[in-house]
């Protein structure tokens, strides 16, 4: 079989309760059906779970899967795709890291890995071009994922490799725990724990084959183009400069939709108070880049590096970044940026996702202040809004599942609220079990829509709406009222076939203001020679995302589930620019009738018939059971 | 005169690896990091490493082959290696001080830096600037 041009051709299967790996081919028809990256992941998994399993089930896949442009140096698509069913969330899990493992695969010969069975004892998986190795991991087990990273290099005697490892939150099966890639993190939905539960501590990946595209020359006419548009777009100097936290000031005081204390304020009001004339917030990086960023840090092929590496004395990290400056700042009360900082790194090095330990302490600390948890619950930490040390320390409890804090936090805030009682759960702020990113969508409706619905669960990436909510346009869409709750559905529905559509192709989503959906098609005929054009790519973003609906059905998934946190629909905005605005349940109802009719589902949120053929899924129709 | 040769500040690496594939793209129209001419090395905290060939006055790889494959290019005055002369014998790898030439592992030839023949694309695509040339 001649090699499918712009893919490196196979998909590996690894089954590591028989140690034993097999490789297959990639089809045409699939990789067009499908192009790579979330659309292989997304059709993979749902192919090997049809039935309704626990997400530690050995059968449960972990997938790897490097979107179909990663590896070919095109500025800014670089990004690799870890799916699985969460355990966090028991349905679709999608976790996206700008990791070198994803370039990686792909020069050892691999478009996807699919990696299945258990072990007894640590392993780690050693690709190395043709050589699949099980190697022992015992001496490994119990490290931080920094430490990992650097032992496995020594290991194998070679600091090129690419890795993604687990810390100790992973081994212990925390449910918010993630993989970390070279501290790139594919942070979200508790993907650590699916590797933990295999006893797989890391995957090192070395290649050496040749990645060809389909056709070079024209490759070689776009790159100096791409790239110039990527440094010369007036979003290059604040991503460089500032990195991903650049507009916080603007969300705080433009917008108001910045999500403080656990969701009861929408802008750092403590924080803003203690400030002189003319100071800037502690946790906005036009105060702190100056003082403690010391360099750039990329993702592979970025030519516009976001990630900001912060130092301050003994500690070096790369972060904190728009979210974690959310989630283990504003939301725990906490506007030190040195204590950020450090809980991002300990975040980080205990492998765990800042976003959902941040906002499970936010959660707990709101337990403490009410009398909800006394002293006695949380081991003594006096679990304030605003106590650091105290939000330090319930990290380390969580990733170690430690003490009686540890216990209740490890699983994220929907299973401490569970476990808890007490009415927690109306201010436990997740979606399907995963926790808000930050966004205070109850001035941002659209978004609220988006992670009422997303797969995943709470989520700012799925449909990666908040741009064009906040603003009130982009791309196709303009006078969008973010306070309104009209003609949402559409929207959502767009923006989520788009975003599908630059996790199978690796684009950071970053970059969606510079190549949009229309400069795409030029680009993926030039590595695959497919000749598609830009509605055949919306087309399949959007079966992929009919698929992940599909699989969520079948673990049991309802249009229940598409809901948001009781304070969102309850409790209004206090004070600021938002002042006023939630989501109530009537308006939530509508956008998701709206949301639904948009996508050609049912009323009850099940893809039809026509919709599915129509996407050329007959048989996913007939599984589900989809009517008309 | 001095031998051309690409100025490095590590220091400002953000580890992107552009240069890396760019290479391979530019000399061999396909993307692998283990034929490009310069490469990078993600080191503790952060740095990291830049290795491509410094161009040496007295260069140890052109004394070290043993079928003189690597000569002084007329124009260009650097060391550039002759692929079809080559053995592949790796000397050239044991004798660089900067280990910044390599044995290509498909054509099982030597390859360094030729600065793209007086034009090195990889300077082009360093929006980070810590690859310079002239």
């Amino acid at each position: 079989m001649v090699k499918l041009p712009g893919y490196a051709g196979k998909i590996l299967y690894i089954d590591i309760s028989k140690k034993k790996h097999k490789v297959v081919d990639v089809k045409e028809s699939f990789a067009r059906k499908y192009l790579g990256g979330i659309g292989f992941a997304t059709r993979i998994l749902y192919d090997l779970l049809k039935e309704k399993v626990d997400a530690f089930d050995a059968r449960n896949p972990i997938i790897i899967s490097p979107g179909l442009l990663t590896g070919f140096g095109v500025p800014t698509f670089s990004k690799v795709v870890f799916a699985s069913k969460s355990p966090l969330t028991g349905g679709f899990s999608r976790s996206v890291a700008g990791g070198r493992i994803g370039p990686a695969l792909k020069y050892a010969g691999y478009d996807t890995v699919v990696i299945q069975g258990r072990c007894r004892k640590p392993i780690y998986i050693f690709i190395d071009d043709d050589r699949v190795e099980f190697r022992k991991a015992e001496d490994l087990w119990g490290l931080s994922t920094r430490e990992t990273e650097e032992r496995l290099k020594e290991e194998i005697g070679d600091k090129t490799v690419a890795t993604a490892v687990i810390g100790p939150a992973g081994e212990n099966l925390s449910l918010i725990s993630c993989i970390d890639c070279e501290e790139r993190q594919a942070g979200r939905t508790g993907l650590g724990a699916i590797m933990g539960a295999k006893k797989i501590k890391a995957i090192a990946v070395r290649g050496s084959k040749d990645l060809i595209p389909y056709d070079p020359d024209k490759l070689l006419e776009m790159l100096p183009k791409i790239y110039k548009e990527c440094v010369t777009h007036p979003a290059y100097e604040w991503d460089v400069n500032w990195g991903t936290a650049e507009f916080i000031d603007w969300m705080n005081r433009e917008r108001g939709t910045f999500p403080v204390k656990n969701f009861q304020e929408g802008f750092f009001k403590d924080a803003y108070a203690k400030l002189k004339e003319g100071e800037k917030m502690p946790l906005d990086p036009y105060y702190w880049v100056p003082k403690y960023s010391v360099r750039n840090r990329a993702c592979p092929s970025c030519v516009k590096p976001c990630g900001k590496v912060f130092k301050s004395r003994d500690l070096i990290v790369e972060g904190p970044e728009y979210e974690t400056l959310y989630s283990l700042g504003g939301a725990c009360g906490v506007d030190d940026i040195e204590t950020v900082a450090k809980a991002h790194l300990l975040c980080d090095l205990y492998g765990l996702d800042g976003i959902s330990a941040g906002v499970t302490i936010g959660w707990a600390m709101e337990c403490y202040e009410k009398g909800l948890l006394t002293k006695e619950d949380t081991d003594g930490i006096e679990l304030k809004f605003g106590n650091g040390e105290a939000m330090l320390k319930a990290i380390e409890a969580i990733a170690y599942r430690k003490g009686k804090l540890g216990k209740l936090l490890a699983d994220g805030v929907r299973k401490a609220a569970r476990k808890l009682g007490k009415g927690s759960s109306r201010f436990a702020i997740h979606v399907k079990g995963l926790e808000l990113p930050a966004y205070d969508v109850r001035g941002i409706k659209g978004m609220a829509l988006a992670v009422a619905v997303s797969t995943r669960g709470a989520c700012h990436l799925t449909a990666c709406i908040y741009g064009t909510e906040l603003v009130g346009k982009w791309w196709k869409f303009e006078n969008i009222d973010r306070l309104s709750a009209e003609n949402k559905g559409y929207e959502v529905k767009v923006h989520e076939d788009l975003m599908a559509l630059y996790d199978a192709l690796g684009l950071c989503k970053f970059s969606r203001h510079i190549f949009f959906a229309e400069k795409l098609p030029e680009i993926v005929n030039a590595i695959t020679g497919f000749n598609v054009d830009t509605a055949y790519l919306m087309t399949v973003g959007e079966r992929i995302y009919n698929i992940q609906r599909a699989f969520n059905i079948k673990q049991g998934f309802t249009r229940k589930d598409d809901t948001l946190p009781y304070r969102i629909m309850h409790d209004p905005i206090p004070e600021g620019p938002s002042k006023g605005s939630y989501v109530k349940p009537s308006e939530l109802r509508k956008m998701l009738d709206e949301y639904y009719m948009a996508r050609g589902w049912s009323k009850e949120g099940v893809p039809t018939k026509v919709k599915l053929v129509t996407l050329d899924l007959e048989d996913i129709a007939e599984e589900i059971g989809a009517g008309i | 005169m001095p031998r051309p040769k690409l100025k490095i500040n590590p220091a400002k690496c953000t580890g992107c690896e552009m240069c890396v594939s760019v290479c391979t793209m530019v000399h061999e129209k396909v993307v692998n990091p283990k034929r490009s001419r310069i490469r990078i090395v993600k080191e503790k905290n952060f740095d990291f490493k830049i290795i491509v060939c410094m161009q040496c006055e007295d260069p140890a790889c052109v004394k070290a082959c043993p079928v003189n494959a690597i000569y002084i290019h007329e124009k260009l005055n650097i060391p550039i290696v002759d692929s079809e002369k080559c053995t592949g014998c790796g000397k050239c790898v044991e004798a660089c001080p900067f280990k910044a030439i390599w044995i290509d592992p498909v054509t099982k030839k030597a390859i360094k830096c030729d600065l793209c023949m007086g034009d090195p694309q990889c300077v082009k695509y360093c929006s980070a600037e810590a690859i310079t040339y002239g």
